[in-house]
């Protein structure tokens, strides 16, 4: 609850949230978002334009981080119990037609997949804890997208996002090795097996469905972050279309 | 030499099991893992081992150890031992800086040769030694993991049609292994030692590389052309020390337009409840598989369990016998062997190329 009334937030997709959001904003409500396709660094502009002009609050929130491996893993380089982060590795693998892959028929617009692994970029950034000098990426058939970041002092990750699996499940594995230990969240370790005759299927354990009650369990450090750490991926989610474009590797600074 | 395996007489009713081809042991510096993973084989036996009168002393009191073990002579003299010992396969593993002289010295006298990794630090010694190889018509096997059976199974599936064409693969190797004191302790004599054994620094990419790039190589079957790498010492004071990489991430495009990356690290005994964390992601046209280079595993935890002692351990992974197998039937057809010489130094052109991507920032063409 604020000031100005309860704020808006759009944890779900609806049709036309980006006029939504900036109509509510231009009146005067908080609004919090949650990453989105359309939500490029010129949209997340135009939101900001609109939430000055209204005196509101705005505010995105990655719900990738609301879940209990990545809240595990962050509370493990807190504790030092890792030691100093020095890789990163997150694989995800989504079936061709999922609602979460920005295209079905490898037809994907320009940036569609740099923005759709938006959440994983910013849960390596959160998990380095901070923004990567250098960024590296190759994208193929607009279904696949390996992004190579290196960080001040040496950190690095690697994300594997690729929109390319037969319809079904997806897989995910999440994986911080630390100068003192390392913690591995795997789907392959999170499986469950199911025999119907001849080979047993995996099941995979989902650990979501927790990220709305965690965000809305803390809004006012929501509202206070603001936007200045999106701004900070999708300058990342930039230098990876730069990268893709020519080849080589960039500075999120010059692009 | 004779590629044929020996056949009994006219007459006897067949073949006789073959002679198994006689080892000369040329220098065991660290690893004698390949010594014994060939001589376990019952196609070949170790009939000498042997070394140059300059070896480093330790190099030959691990001779001497090797050749005692096997009750065969030690000789301090390579050629002698390749030429009056009647033998058909060098095995070499000496100290790195020595691997291809002592390769090219066995195939320039007509043996076949099983080289422990790495290859070289040098491209030009790589070059050189597949020159050798190919001029005298022998048989060059690399030691490598591919044989290991979650690799074996990745290769089968895939060669099967189970996930369609690859497009991606995905290796994690990291060994959880600690190398001295910890990144920060105070800086070790490291320098010293090198200067006095004769031993390179390398770091993990040039020593162990080899491995999951093989891995990438075999589950693809395209060669990498570009490369781009992070590299840094993380974890190990005689690393920073050596200023040689403990940790690395790679980022790889292969011919034909697959993709693939490396996460290879010497990570610390703390870091894992095992070995490490191997293993292979493989996503094709058709299908994907995730698979554990270490399984099948079975878990062993007992009160008082030593911290460095592997909690999970290894089973049915007798991976050597099928390297030393997949030699002697290259040997016996003439045929390819699973890593010969000018794979091994495409691999050796990879790594290096890593590594100049880590110096330089960018990606760099791997030099064909």
């Amino acid at each position: 609850m604020t000031a100005r009334g309860d704020p808006v937030l759009l944890l779900e997709p609806r049709p036309a949230e980006a006029a939504f959001a900036a109509a509510r904003l231009a009146a005067g409500q908080d609004v919090l978002l949650t990453p989105r396709p359309w939500l490029s660094a010129a949209a997340l502009d135009r939101l900001e334009r609109a939430a000055r002009a209204g005196g509101a609050r705005l505010a995105v929130v990655n719900p990738e981080r609301a879940r209990p491996s990545r809240r595990l893993l962050r509370q493990q380089i807190e504790s030092g119990h890792l030691g100093r982060p020095g890789l990163v590795r997150l694989h995800r693998w989504l079936p061709v037609a999922s609602p979460e892959a920005p295209a079905g028929d490898g037809a994907g617009a320009a940036g569609a997949l740099p923005l759709a692994c938006a959440p994983d970029l910013d849960v390596a950034l959160w998990l380095m804890g901070a923004l990567p000098d250098v960024v590296y990426a190759v994208e193929r058939d607009g279904q696949t997208l390996l992004v190579h970041l290196g960080f001040p002092g040496g950190g690095m990750a690697l994300l594997d996002y690729a929109a390319a699996l037969p319809p079904g499940d997806g897989y995910e594995a999440l994986s911080v090795i630390g100068a003192t230990g390392a913690a591995y969240a795997d789907d392959h370790h999170n499986s469950q097996l199911l025999f119907r005759g001849g080979h047993p299927a995996a099941l995979r354990v989902d650990e979501r469905g927790w990220e709305a009650e965690v965000l809305a369990g803390d809004l006012a450090a929501a509202f206070d972050a603001g936007i200045a750490g999106w701004r900070g991926v999708l300058a990342v989610a930039g230098a990876v279309c730069a990268s893709i474009a020519s080849g080589r590797a960039c500075a999120p600074e010059d692009v | 030499m004779s590629g044929v395996p020996p056949t009994g007489p006219a007459g006897t009713g067949g073949p006789r099991p073959p002679v198994p081809f006689r080892c000369a042991v040329l220098g065991v510096a660290k690893h004698d893992y390949v010594v014994h993973g060939v001589a376990a084989h019952p196609r070949f036996e170790v009939a000498v081992v042997a070394d140059d009168p300059d070896a480093p002393p330790g190099t030959h009191l691990r001779n001497e150890r090797v050749a005692s073990a096997y009750g065969v002579p030690y000789v301090r003299d390579v050629e002698h031992a390749l030429r009056d010992f009647d033998v058909q396969v060098a095995i070499v593993c000496p100290e790195v800086g020595r691997h291809v002289d002592l390769s090219v010295r066995a195939a320039g006298a007509g043996k076949h040769v099983i080289q422990d990794k790495p290859l070289t630090t040098r491209r030009e010694e790589a070059d050189r030694l597949v020159a050798a190889v190919e001029r005298a018509g022998v048989r060059f096997l690399m030691w490598n993991r591919n044989e290991f059976p979650g690799v074996r199974h990745a290769r089968e599936q895939i060669a099967a049609g189970a996930v369609g064409r690859p497009r991606a693969i995905h290796v994690d190797f990291y060994f959880a292994k600690d190398a001295g004191p910890p990144r920060g302790a105070a800086s070790s004599d490291a320098a010293a030692v090198v200067a006095a054994s004769g031993w390179e620094p390398m770091g993990e990419l040039t020593i162990e590389g080899i491995y999951p790039l093989a891995y990438v190589r075999a589950l693809a079957g395209a060669e990498v052309r570009r490369v781009f790498a992070r590299t840094a010492t993380h974890f190990h004071q005689r690393n920073v020390d050596h200023g040689v990489e403990d940790l690395a991430s790679v980022t790889l495009e292969l011919e034909g337009g697959a993709v693939a990356t490396l996460a290879i690290g010497r990570i610390g005994e703390a870091s894992h409840h095992s070995d490490g964390e191997i293993s292979l992601r493989v996503l094709g046209s058709a299908g994907a598989l995730v698979a554990a280079e270490a399984r099948p595993e079975a878990g062993v935890y007992y009160r008082g369990q030593p911290p460095g002692e592997a909690r999970q351990r290894r089973l049915a992974n007798r991976y050597e016998h099928l390297l030393a197998g997949d030699f002697a039937r290259a040997i016996d057809s003439g045929g390819q062997t699973a890593l010969d010489a000018r794979a091994s130094r495409r691999i050796f052109a990879t790594v290096e190329a890593a590594l100049e991507s880590a110096r330089s920032g960018q990606p760099v063409d791997v030099l064909a």
